[in-house]
């Protein structure tokens, strides 16, 4: 059985239209018994007790409301049953983006957040089934057939015996055939799965395959792996469908052996026809909630698998510290790392027992091969990551003890991607300041040199970019950041390298704007351009998460220490 | 609607097999019905004291039935899987010759990885459309048909009233649902639209999202459009799940009219009791056959819009014409480029007035920013696309004289990202050329310096690459394309920004072995990032489509002014 703790707990989110679909499946079975039972009586009174349609019109008027009631329930119980799924749909939605803001984009690589996508969209879907299909049906195969042979029983108890012995077999043979089948699956599910995508592969690599000439024979290769799939998968299925073979003939036989029973009794007087009627009437509903356990038995391992995936993404521990202090950015101000260490896996320091002291106006450069741990300082700066030790002090507060609304408030991050969200050019400005007036959203575009530019597009600047607008430059979208930056107006400006991978024009015309942004600001700037190095107050120089040596670019050039080194190798020359 | 017809045409050779699994699918349900009314003619037989005797074939019908329902439908649902893998090969084919010639021009609106894989889907659905379209109502109608001769025998007027609600289960209440649920799906790709953008916000947006403190303003906007999709679904399924209460509602109306009329033909005597029991268990027994329609209806518009997707890319015309394209034996292979004007688009020039020459065994460095037109000039190259006007010769043949197999087994490309199939190193170099001797391999392998991280590998050569294969370094998956180029003997190499995703390191070393690889062959090398320059014979600037500068590096970095400017931004970055 497909059964998950965590997902069961999940039930708990939808515990009145759970209760309520299971009830209504209760009543809708109670329904069934009772128009079958008046059938029995109907179908007897005129058959044997030679009634004419008169005296039963009562009956059918019963059975006609009985029917009609069952119809009704029925669809009551359709509805609650996918409201279960809805619910859970709307916490669990609500929970992964909540957790996603907690973890922060640190912990994000672009493989986990494309993962993370899928999830919130498709994923989330494969629960369906199982919360609105699955579940119920797994409770519903033990209540009904239960409930069927409560009414049986007490009839013909020869009946009731058939019934109650074949149930349980089914289940069983079901479990046996099903590990078989998933055993044989698990061997074939290397080459089924380079089988199934060899299709995809083919089409990725279509340009290649005309490239070297390949592509009109790869007709037959796809034809002959198709046909390979076909052979492998049949093979794996003829085992599986003997499942539900098993079920079917236990089903058939078992009633058909229901009936004979009941004819050699019924000639021998035995058993009363109204009885025996009724109980090949109900027969089939008996097996019904067993072979529909059958077939949404695959949904129940989509939703566990499914889930796995949800799962891991929730219960990762992520902190969330929010402090209660405002920050205070109107004054000069220091931001001092005290001891601050941190590391990624717990054994090696990313940052290493690191000590600075920053003063606000001041230009800083950082500098250090990848990996010595310039991105891990502006996480911790970002309150993306907390250190493993030491502290962060703002004015000697821990920044740990400030609310994340106000630290913000005051820091612009220029990344080297920019994301610019699928709304209007007006809308992705304003999200730095939601109270620009309309005079000061176009002084920010002027200073990012986009004015021409807005001004030839026919909705100006409500036209919308993004993922799915129009298409922007790289230089463009970073004009729009530098005008977020405007907007925003910060004391803090941390830059990471946001003009790199630019043309060269465009570089210099957006660092010359990105230096205008910095006068009289705090800015520090993980460095990759000469001029940077050269203005900078204090170049911090990281190596394997320590600052091994600070001080000015031609202070650091006559120490002829890591910094000269770096620097030499690169440009050959002085 | 013909675009369905246009996908069944296809499955054409299938009509056979698929006619017999009906049938097998038509057996099946004829034995579920034959088991219960054969059992209730049989109990109520009984019921009169029948001796047993007389019973006994009923007896052997009732086990027949009991067993051939369960076998017939393993064998159909066999039989339907079957069709449906022989017709995912088929589907497979025909998309894939389809876009074959196509290609790469066809396939340039799939440059998200998404796109492409929505397509394949598109393709391998429509495996489905016999299962799920085409079978469900031909055994209704098999059924139907059935109920009505059966039934026929006993009262013409019972055989019209279990037809016209057969009908009515079959037809009547999948449109009425139908066309409740009109509207909703419409929105529920609006919705689901909206929310997975959202979702792409949140999941690459998520720096802005913080640092910006949108955080409480999105969570709320997502919460509300994520309730609004679930809500829609909600309906949808609800609306579906309507289909199965009504049909069983439309058997009760059937049971009930059933009764009502042949009540009275019994005590008249046209009909016994005995054919009563017999008539009420058929009446229930035969609904199954129309419980799988409303879901078909749904397939078959899911097949539809998939249908169009696809014709949409395969009806576009081919963007060169081949018909002229014959010879296969060129002497020279130096290049001219005269007067060429292209766009990929109309009114919209990507390449202006391009007029140069390479002659045999040159190395030539084409320079420029992004967008300035580089990697145009090697697509009309390849001929992936013809040119708007102007003309381009290998020596003194027009590009589209000749045939395009073996121009393109003239000229060999390695650019930033190289394609490996999933496979073993062996097969992805097999590209290349049939019957690789030992020799040929270990001689290329050893010429891109990769021998010896091959021969560390423990299946070598035969190590598997791509999906479920190792994960080759940068480094490595460019050496590995330069190989199999090399295999292919080509003329002219061309090499598009080859190493701009590898450190510097790699970079200088594979920078080194392409001149050493490309000694007489003719060397085109495009990049934007400016190093080693002098080792060329000759520099070609570009900017916004235009050729602006021609001639030996040494001469043309003093005096070319957008080169100097792209010089000397380059020297600014320090690292």
């Amino acid at each position: 059985m497909n059964f998950d703790k965590k997902l069961l707990f999940l039930l708990k989110k939808a515990k009145i239209p759970f209760i309520l679909t299971i009830s209504l499946g209760i009543m809708v079975s109670l329904a069934t018994i009772s128009s079958t039972k008046l059938l029995a009586i109907i179908v007897n009174s005129v058959f044997l007790e030679k009634k004419i349609l008169q005296q039963v019109l009562n009956l059918i008027l019963l059975f006609a409301i009985v029917a009609s009631a069952k119809s009704i329930l029925m669809w009551l119980k359709t509805y609650f049953s996918f409201k279960i799924s809805e619910n859970i749909k709307n916490h669990l939605r609500e929970i992964l983006s909540s957790a996603l803001f907690d973890k922060g984009p640190s912990n994000l690589s672009n493989e986990k957040s494309g993962e993370i996508s899928n999830i919130l969209t498709e994923g989330i879907n494969k629960l369906e089934a199982y919360f609105s299909s699955y579940l119920p049906q797994v409770l519903f195969s033990t209540i009904i057939p239960i409930l069927i042979i409560a009414f049986v029983f007490p009839i013909d108890w020869i009946s009731g015996l058939v019934l109650f012995v074949t149930a349980p077999l089914i289940p069983l043979f079901m479990i046996l055939i099903g590990k078989r089948a998933e055993n044989l699956s698990k061997r074939q599910w290397k080459t089924l799965n380079f089988l199934s995508s060899h299709f995809f592969d083919v089409m990725q690599g279509l340009t290649t395959l005309k490239l070297f000439g390949r592509s009109k024979f790869q007709t037959k290769k796809i034809s002959e792996i198709s046909e390979e799939f076909r052979q492998t998968t049949i093979g794996v299925l003829k085992v599986a469908f003997l499942s539900a073979l098993a079920l079917e003939l236990l089903s058939t036989i078992s009633i058909a052996m229901v009936a004979v029973e009941i004819g050699i009794r019924l000639i021998f007087d035995k058993v009363e026809f109204v009885d025996g009627f009724f109980v090949l009437l109900i027969a089939p509903e008996f097996y019904l909630p067993l072979r529909q356990l059958g077939s949404s038995f695959h949904a129940g391992i989509d939703g566990v698998t499914a889930s796995k995936s949800i799962f891991a993404v929730l219960d990762e521990n992520t902190k969330n510290i929010n402090g209660n202090v405002v920050c205070n950015w109107d004054e000069d101000f220091t931001i001092e790392m005290r001891n601050l260490s941190f590391s990624y896996d717990g054994k090696t320091n990313v940052i290493d027992n690191l000590n600075i002291k920053i003063n606000s106006g001041s230009k800083i450069a950082i500098v250090g091969e990848s990996g010595a741990g310039k991105s891990t300082f502006f996480n911790l700066l970002l309150k993306f990551i907390y250190p493993n030790s030491g502290e962060i002090l703002f004015n000697n507060q821990k920044i740990s003890d400030l609310t994340k609304q106000s630290w913000y408030s005051g820091i612009t991050y220029l990344s080297q991607k920019p994301y610019l969200f699928y709304r209007t050019i007006e809308e992705n400005l304003k999200i730095s300041n939601e109270n620009a007036t309309e005079q000061e959203i176009r002084q920010a575009i002027e200073f990012a040199n986009l004015t021409e530019f807005v001004n030839s597009l026919p909705n100006g600047i409500n036209t919308i970019i993004g993922e799915k607008g129009i298409n922007l430059s790289s230089g463009q979208i970073q004009r729009i950041a530098i005008a977020r930056a405007f907007l925003k107006k910060s004391r803090l400006i941390l830059l990471d390298e946001p003009t790199a991978n630019l043309d060269a024009e465009i570089e210099d015309e957006l660092q010359s704007k990105i230096n205008k942004l910095s006068e009289n600001k705090t800015v520090i700037t993980i460095a990759h351009r000469l001029n940077t190095v050269i203005s900078a107050d204090f170049i911090f120089v990281f190596e394997k998460g320590k600052i091994v040596e600070t001080g000015t670019h031609q202070f650091l050039l006559q120490q002829k220490g890591k910094y000269f080194e770096y620097f030499s190798n690169y440009r050959g020359e002085l | 609607m013909k675009e369905f017809i246009r996908l069944l045409k296809i499955a054409e050779n299938f009509k056979w097999i698929m006619a017999f699994t009906a049938l097998i699918g038509f057996l099946t349900i004829g034995s579920s019905i034959g088991l219960l009314m054969v059992s209730a003619w049989l109990i109520a037989k009984a019921a009169l004291h029948t001796p047993l005797a007389f019973l006994q074939v009923s007896v052997v019908g009732v086990r027949f039935f009991g067993i051939s329902r369960g076998v017939l439908r393993y064998s159909e649902r066999l039989l339907s899987h079957n069709t449906t893998f022989k017709l995912l090969a088929k589907f497979r084919v025909w998309f894939y010759e389809a876009i074959e010639p196509l290609a790469p021009a066809g396939l340039a609106k799939f440059r998200s990885g998404d796109l492409l894989a929505r397509i394949v889907a598109d393709v391998e659905n429509l495996e489905h459309i016999y299962i799920r379209i085409i079978y469900p109502p031909i055994v209704a109608v098999g059924i139907i048909l059935l109920m009505y001769f059966i039934f026929g025998f006993f009262s013409p007027i019972i055989s019209i009233i279990i037809v016209i609600t057969l009908l009515l289960a079959g037809i009547f209440v999948p449109i009425f649902t139908k066309r409740i649920g009109r509207n909703l799906g419409k929105q529920l790709v609006e919705t689901r639209t909206k929310l997975n953008i959202l979702t792409i916000d949140l999941t690459q947006g998520l720096t802005e999202l913080i640092v910006f403190n949108e955080r409480e303003k999105f969570e709320k906007e997502y919460k509300r459009t994520s309730r609004k999709l679930n809500y829609l679904q909600f309906k949808m399924f609800f609306i579906d799940g309507l289909n199965e209460s009504l049909i069983t509602l439309v058997m009760n109306i059937s049971l009930l009219f059933t009764m009502i009329y042949a009540i009275p033909e019994v005590t008249i005597g046209n009909l016994t009791g005995i054919n009563l029991a017999v008539l009420i268990v058929g009446t229930m027994s035969a609904f199954e056959a129309v419980l799988p329609i409303p879901t078909m209806i749904h397939n078959l518009e899911t097949s539809i819009s998939s249908g169009k997707r696809i014709f949409e890319i395969i009806d576009e015309k081919s963007t060169i014409d081949e018909t002229e394209s014959k010879k296969e034996n060129i002497s020279d292979f130096s290049i001219k480029f005269n007067d060429v004007n292209f766009g990929y688009e109309q009114n919209k020039i990507v390449l202006k007035n391009a007029n140069f020459e390479i002659k045999r065994n040159e190395k030539v460095v084409i320079v420029g920013q992004s967008g300035s037109g580089k990697s145009t000039i090697i697509n009309l190259l390849f001929r992936f696309w013809d040119v708007n006007s102007g003309k381009i010769l290998f020596g003194n043949e027009n590009v589209k004289s000749i045939n395009l197999d073996y121009l393109r087994s003239k000229v060999a490309i390695v650019s930033q990202n190289s394609h490996f199939f999933n496979g073993t190193i062996l097969q992805n170099l097999q590209l290349a050329k049939d019957n690789l001797t030992e020799v040929e391999i270990q001689s290329v392998l050893e010429k891109v310096k990769i021998i010896d991280k091959i021969n560390s590998l423990p299946e070598k050569i035969n190590t598997w690459v791509g999906e479920n294969g190792i994960k080759l370094s940068g480094g490595e998956k460019q050496r590995l394309a330069i190989a199999r180029m090399l295999l292919k003997d080509a003329e002219i190499l061309v090499f598009d920004e080859p190493t701009a995703n590898l450190d510097s390191l790699n970079e200088k070393s594979i920078f080194e072995m392409i001149f050493e690889v490309s000694a007489n062959k003719t060397l085109i090398f495009i990049t934007h990032r400016l190093l080693n320059l002098e080792k060329f014979d000759k520099i070609l600037v570009m900017k916004d489509g235009e050729i602006i500068g021609n001639g030996i590096p040494s001469e043309i970095i003093k005096t070319n002014s957008h080169l100097i400017k792209l010089l000397e931004s380059q020297n600014q970055h320090i690292w």
